[in-house]
């Protein structure tokens, strides 16, 4: 019987960056990164591990503008494209660095990498990088789960109950739709909670969901076991609660394992080191540098010259801070047991992006961490959270406090001078689409004010993202994350008014129904206020 | 008869091109612009300490600015401890000088864990509200690590004429914020507040306090106006 329990959540999101208006588009290069860096080199452990037997639980959220994308036809041809342009880059790089050995070594090793990642793209799942998921989650040993639809940053949203009520439904349905089972536990888009919310994850069918530590430490009821068991919402909806320990070890930019000085560099690339003439070829437009995924140096130290990443050296330092992690799981099983009346659960999730792209031997270290725990003798055994429920019944009931796993707690990243002017207008295009379906509630509507109304909720769903505030706050891609905000609402204004004065026109129809072609099964009439 | 699936599947095919042209005309046109013909006031929360309030005034005249100035538009935040969607205000608020006719702004909070709402309006001549706009009800969470005790219990602004919304003899759920408030009390009536005023004196008479004293002949809130409706365009009154 292990003495403790260790759940490792990983949130796999990308906003919808779908553009089939231009022949090429900088922000499609998030999803193919991520498939390169992240999903792929994620699947390899997932089939590694299945080959080996290791009897491992790891549970992965999918965002449903994630799992469309993942399914789309025209960003995996795109995303092979890239993948092509990629290979032959490290083929140059291998001849224009001949002089330098070490260099080029690690050249062939991207070259071996991306054509190792087509092949698995291509050849083992034929493109479709859901299916490798689905095999693992029969397994049981991997929980795939889901989140909102478009990401949306739920307690800003709450003015309007429909907004969240889609935002969760169409996010589950669209991952039934394409998975082929519901999902047991929901992923609150950036682990934002309100109370209440829990009555529409109910009412959606979750079992579970995420909050972060100082959620369940706030709850109505002061919780026995603190943050290392979950609790019961009144409606019987779990809350679990983000271990604070395994987080920092992993997330925190000082001291957590991503920035030893063994690991690959994220911010030196090529496509910032070379001379424009070499790298221009490779660039979008041919002058605006971008990373490419080709990286020679390790982060080396904090101030001093960079030096030359060593693969070897960092995988062993990804096995020692395995390790690491799982002896510190040890120490917080044999500190925390004494107190609680039952064993531990620890909840670590992390963005699933992390691994692999920001931190480059992340899956390495994820492997590791899954292997060890899968030895009996260490104490720590891996579980997902419905697995955790089934075990471990009668939870403390109390209901979480408002919160979310971003900087401060709170709701201050998404609503800030920043982008604080963009919550006005998505609550007035909710509050419009609420009361123009409640008008139509009985009537029929023909076909294309059927389509049009349809595609108004694509709009406004996608303008709801909360990873446009986020940008606007971090100060990234700011210039684009407005025009998406702007480019939605202004099409749903549009499609609502077209409907409204009987003035549909199929080209505009159309052409909108492609760029913004995600959540198929929608229906408008869902977005109707419920009754008080 | 035309069905859903047969206009899908007599969609025409549309050239990047022209999807480009479509999206740009019609971002150009129906860009999302401030709706400032209807009165509106709606909040959202922020953190235990924090709120953001959005409001317009409408096409109501707005007089001035200045705080407590006749005609001036302000936002009047209460502190809602019933917690009561249905119910709109309460005898425990404070003021904020709304200084445009539509505008936002960030509010510091006395209380965490606590319910709030506002109203958006103008004072009078004599003092009293007269209300454009009411706002949603919000909760902001219990803060992290409690703060130290601000030096006066946040109950400022509560109408000695009427019993307070939470006996203050009762343990307080909440912490308050680490930032000075001050109470400004309202009488209603000149009489009943000679006695109390030499009470609270002594009462508050302790250093690093500041109790501002106010005398009302009144404290009247306007009837609703028929305009009166909440940010998601439902009739709030």
């Amino acid at each position: 019987m292990p003495k403790g329990f260790l759940s490792i959540v990983l949130h796999a999101h990308l906003p919808y960056v779908r553009h089939p208006e231009h022949p090429r588009f900088f922000e499609e290069n998030w999803l193919f990164e991520a498939i390169t860096e992240c999903y792929i080199p994620l699947i390899n452990v997932l089939d590694r591990l299945q080959q080996e037997h290791i009897d491992y639980r790891l549970t992965l959220s999918l965002s449903p503008t994630l799992i469309t994308m993942l399914r789309d036809e025209l960003l995996q041809s795109r995303y092979l494209n890239a993948l092509g342009t990629l290979i032959e880059l490290a083929e140059k790089e291998i001849i224009r660095i001949r002089r330098h050995p070490e260099y080029q070594e690690l050249a062939r090793g991207y070259r071996r990498f991306f054509l190792k990642t087509r092949d698995i793209y291509q050849h083992r799942y034929q493109g479709d990088l859901l299916s490798a998921f689905i095999k693992h989650q029969k397994t049981g040993k991997l929980e795939l789960i889901t989140c909102a639809a478009t990401h949306g940053f739920l307690p800003l949203l709450n003015t309007s109950e429909a907004a969240v009520r889609n935002q969760i439904s169409v996010g589950i349905d669209t991952f039934q739709a394409q998975m082929g089972f519901a999902p047991k536990g929901f992923w609150l888009p950036e682990c934002a909670y309100y109370p209440g919310l829990e009555r529409v994850l109910k009412e959606a069918g979750v079992d579970y969901f995420f909050v972060d530590t100082h959620s369940i430490l706030h709850a109505s009821e002061a919780p026995r076991n603190g943050a290392y068991a979950p609790i019961a919402c009144s409606n019987g909806v779990c809350a679990f609660a983000r271990d604070p320990e395994s987080s920092q070890q992993v997330w925190s930019s000082k001291t957590g394992y991503p920035g030893d000085f063994d690991y690959r560099d994220y911010y030196r690339d090529i496509g910032f080191d070379l001379d424009l003439d070499d790298i221009a070829p490779y660039l979008l437009d041919g002058s605006i540098r971008t990373a490419t995924g080709i990286k020679y140096h390790r982060v080396t130290g904090e101030t001093q010259p960079k030096e030359i990443y060593q693969p070897r050296q960092a995988r062993a330092k990804a096995e020692l801070h395995a390790r690491d992690f799982i002896a510190k799981r040890q120490q917080q099983i044999k500190r925390l047991s004494p107190q609680m009346d039952r064993a531990p659960l620890m909840v670590a999730p992390y963005d699933a992006e992390l691994f692999g792209h920001w931190w480059f031997e992340g899956p390495h270290w994820l492997e590791w961490v899954l292997r060890l725990a899968s030895d009996a003798g260490n104490d720590v055994q891996t579980i997902s959270c419905s697995d955790y429920l089934t075990q471990a019944p009668d939870p403390q009931v109390a209901t979480p406090s408002a919160s979310t796993w971003g900087d401060q707690g709170y709701f201050s990243y998404w609503l800030n001078t920043s982008n604080d002017w963009i919550y006005p207008h998505l609550i007035r295009a909710s509050s419009e689409l609420e009361t123009f379906v409640a008008e139509l509630d009985g009537l029929s509507v023909n076909a294309w004010q059927q389509r049009a109304l349809n595609q108004a909720v694509r709009s406004l769903l996608l303008a709801q993202a909360s990873d446009w505030p986020f940008i606007m706050k971090s100060g990234t891609t700011v210039e684009y994350a407005n025009k998406r905000i702007t480019d939605h609402l202004a099409r749903f204004n549009y499609l609502l008014e077209s409907v409204q004065k009987g003035q549909i026109d199929e080209r505009y129809l159309s052409a909108l129904e492609e760029m913004d072609n995600i959540f198929p099964d929608i229906d408008f009439r869902n977005y109707r206020p419920l009754p008080k | 008869m035309l069905t859903a699936n047969t206009a899908q599947a007599c969609k025409p095919e549309i050239k990047p091109t022209e999807m480009l042209a479509i999206s740009n005309a019609i971002s150009r046109r129906y860009a999302p612009k401030p709706d400032v013909q209807t009165p509106g006031l709606f909040l959202l929360p922020v953190d235990p300490y924090h709120l953001y309030a959005y409001w317009n005034s409408g096409k109501a005249p707005i007089l001035g600015f200045n705080n407590n100035r006749p005609g001036a538009l302000i936002v009047r935040i209460y502190w809602r401890p019933d917690a009561n969607p249905d119910i709109k205000r309460s005898n425990v608020w404070f003021d904020v000088a709304a200084d445009h006719p539509t505008g936002r702004q960030k509010i510091p909070l006395p209380l965490d864990a606590s319910a709030y709402s506002a109203a958006l309006g103008k004072l009078k001549p004599d003092q009293s509200f007269h209300q454009i706009a009411v706002s949603n009800l919000i909760f902001v969470p219990p803060a992290s690590t409690p703060v130290k005790i601000a030096p006066l219990p946040p109950i400022h602004s509560h109408s000695i004429a009427q019993p307070p919304a939470t006996p203050l003899d009762q343990p307080s759920p909440f912490t308050f914020s680490d930032q000075n408030w001050c109470a400004k009390l309202h009488f209603r009536q000149l009489s009943a507040g000679v006695n109390i005023r030499t009470q609270l004196s002594q009462f508050f008479n302790q250093p690093g306090i500041t109790v501002e004293l106010i005398a009302e002949t009144a404290l009247y809130e306007a009837p609703p106006t028929a305009s009166c409706q909440n940010a998601s365009g439902q009739s709030a009154c």
